[in-house]
């Protein structure tokens, strides 16, 4: 099985992905009711600074943007790959719910089977966001993997730009 | 849809010498699963092909912070189980239905996949125990094998993956599970375990349609794992399945999001409450 060229996007998220969005906020400190509870959390992560990229509704908002302004390129896929520690108590909008999308805490196995599989057309998205959420993250890296069995260009660019505009700076690299 | 066999135990929350251990837990959760791959592996001589873990209450837990997803995979390779495919908690008590939508993505049919339903409050957490929608939680760890046949990708009803809309999920969910009954009479439901309010939500509008007993003042609401539980409690129970083709297996999330999948119980299959390894000291 060889694998097909891919695109690789790295960037790292520098400011609010939206604008008056809150950089700091205490909701979704779930879900922890009692001094106990804290005290035990406390004792297997660091509990989430305060401050805060991303709100869980806010990325759950960019995670579809992402995939609508994949689609306005007319970018389609079998098979859309997201790494993401959910749940968080916020329903996830219809796109991320879509039967070609499916949300894991690690992607990788399931890719070499999606190309095991013949799927041709993956998308994987990886993030690494802060979010004040209590297991949650840090680095505010974001990774964006196109698996495509056409030629991109002009799409990459956009893309490039799309991220740009949501203050995460990075470029593609074609592996 | 076959469901090949299936088996449940309880878990209760894990303590090292009355401390809390992540290393410990990792290792206590992965010897659970692996056991349970084992006696399945034991009972149907099959080897799995894929495996899937999902959880509701397995959260935080298993993102960077220990115990970490690479650690239970560890720990369940050292057991000499393969490791699982992956780890899915995005879908809460639902996410049993979304890894069957995927093996249908996939094209996995005709193989046999394990998914293991793993919601353990591992280190006694009060805020876990009980939800004033759920009531009384229950945690164990339900193992699932099952098969796919071709027939079932091109079968509309075999599988429904949905997400409540408006104010009452509830309502909109038994719904959903009656337009199912309705349209198939070969069909008995297991439905999720809820309180008695929804209970008697869910037996109004069910009253006219098969569907397995309510479980919840034994075993509290046991996330994804109560329509499994139910079939295998109903099963030990000597429910005579064999007068309906077909049993649905119906959960719902605290999102809204629900999954339906239409399936047939394996003859000589399975089908036990097992006790843990934790439960008897191994």
């Amino acid at each position: 099985m060889s694998r097909l060229p891919h695109y690789l996007y790295r960037g790292e998220l520098r400011a609010p992905l939206y604008p008056f969005h809150a950089v700091e906020a205490r909701n979704h400190v779930f879900p922890l009711n009692t001094e106990k509870d804290y005290q035990i959390q406390s004792q297997l992560a660091d509990l989430p600074a305060r401050r805060s990229y991303v709100l869980p509704s806010v990325l759950y908002r960019f995670l579809k943007d992402v995939l609508a302004h994949l689609a306005s390129e007319g970018l389609s896929f079998d098979l859309v790959l997201i790494r993401l520690g959910a749940p968080i108590l916020e329903n996830m909008p219809d796109q991320l719910l879509a039967p070609n999308v499916f949300i894991s805490v690690d992607n990788q196995a399931l890719l070499d089977l999606a190309h095991h599989q013949g799927k041709r057309r993956i998308l994987c998205l990886e993030h690494d966001f802060l979010i004040h959420y209590v297991n949650d993250f840090g680095s505010n890296q974001f990774q964006l993997t196109l698996y495509y069995d056409q030629v991109l260009g002009p799409e990459l660019d956009s893309m490039s730009a799309f991220m740009t505009a949501h203050n995460i700076h990075g470029e593609f690299a074609c592996l | 849809m076959i469901l090949e066999s299936a088996i449940y135990s309880k878990l209760h929350p894990f303590h090292v010498n009355g401390a809390l251990d992540p290393t410990g837990f990792e290792t206590a959760l992965g010897r659970e699963v692996a056991n349970h791959l084992a006696r399945l592996r034991m009972h149907t001589g099959t080897n799995a092909q894929h495996h899937f873990i999902t959880s509701t209450v397995l959260t935080s837990s298993m993102n960077r912070a220990t115990p970490s997803w690479q650690g239970l995979t560890r720990a369940i390779q050292v057991e000499g189980a393969n490791a699982p495919l992956c780890y899915i908690n995005a879908y809460e008590c639902t996410g049993w239905g979304y890894i069957l939508r995927l093996m249908q993505q996939m094209q996995l049919f005709d193989q046999t996949v394990l998914i293991s339903i793993l919601d353990v409050n591992a280190f006694d957490m009060t805020c876990w125990n009980q939800h004033e929608q759920w009531g009384n939680s229950g945690f164990g760890l339900a193992t699932l094998q099952l098969k796919l046949s071709r027939h079932d990708h091109s079968a509309s009803d075999t599988l429904q993956i949905s997400a409540s809309t408006g104010n009452n999920p509830f309502n909109h969910f038994a719904l959903a599970v009656r337009k199912q009954l309705m349209a198939d009479e070969t069909i008995c439901a297991a439905m999720p375990f809820f309180p008695q309010a929804t209970q008697i939500l869910f037996d109004r509008i069910l009253a006219r349609f098969p569907h397995l007993a309510d479980r919840h003042p034994q075993w509290g609401h046991c996330f994804g794992s109560d329509p499994w539980l139910s079939m295998i409690l109903s099963h030990r129970d000597g429910y005579d399945f064999s007068q309906h083709q077909h049993v649905l297996a119906c959960s719902l999330a605290y999102s809204g999001y629900y999954s339906l999948a239409k399936l047939t119980l394996a003859d000589g299959g399975l089908f036990d409450v097992i006790p843990a390894l934790q439960e008897t000291g191994q």
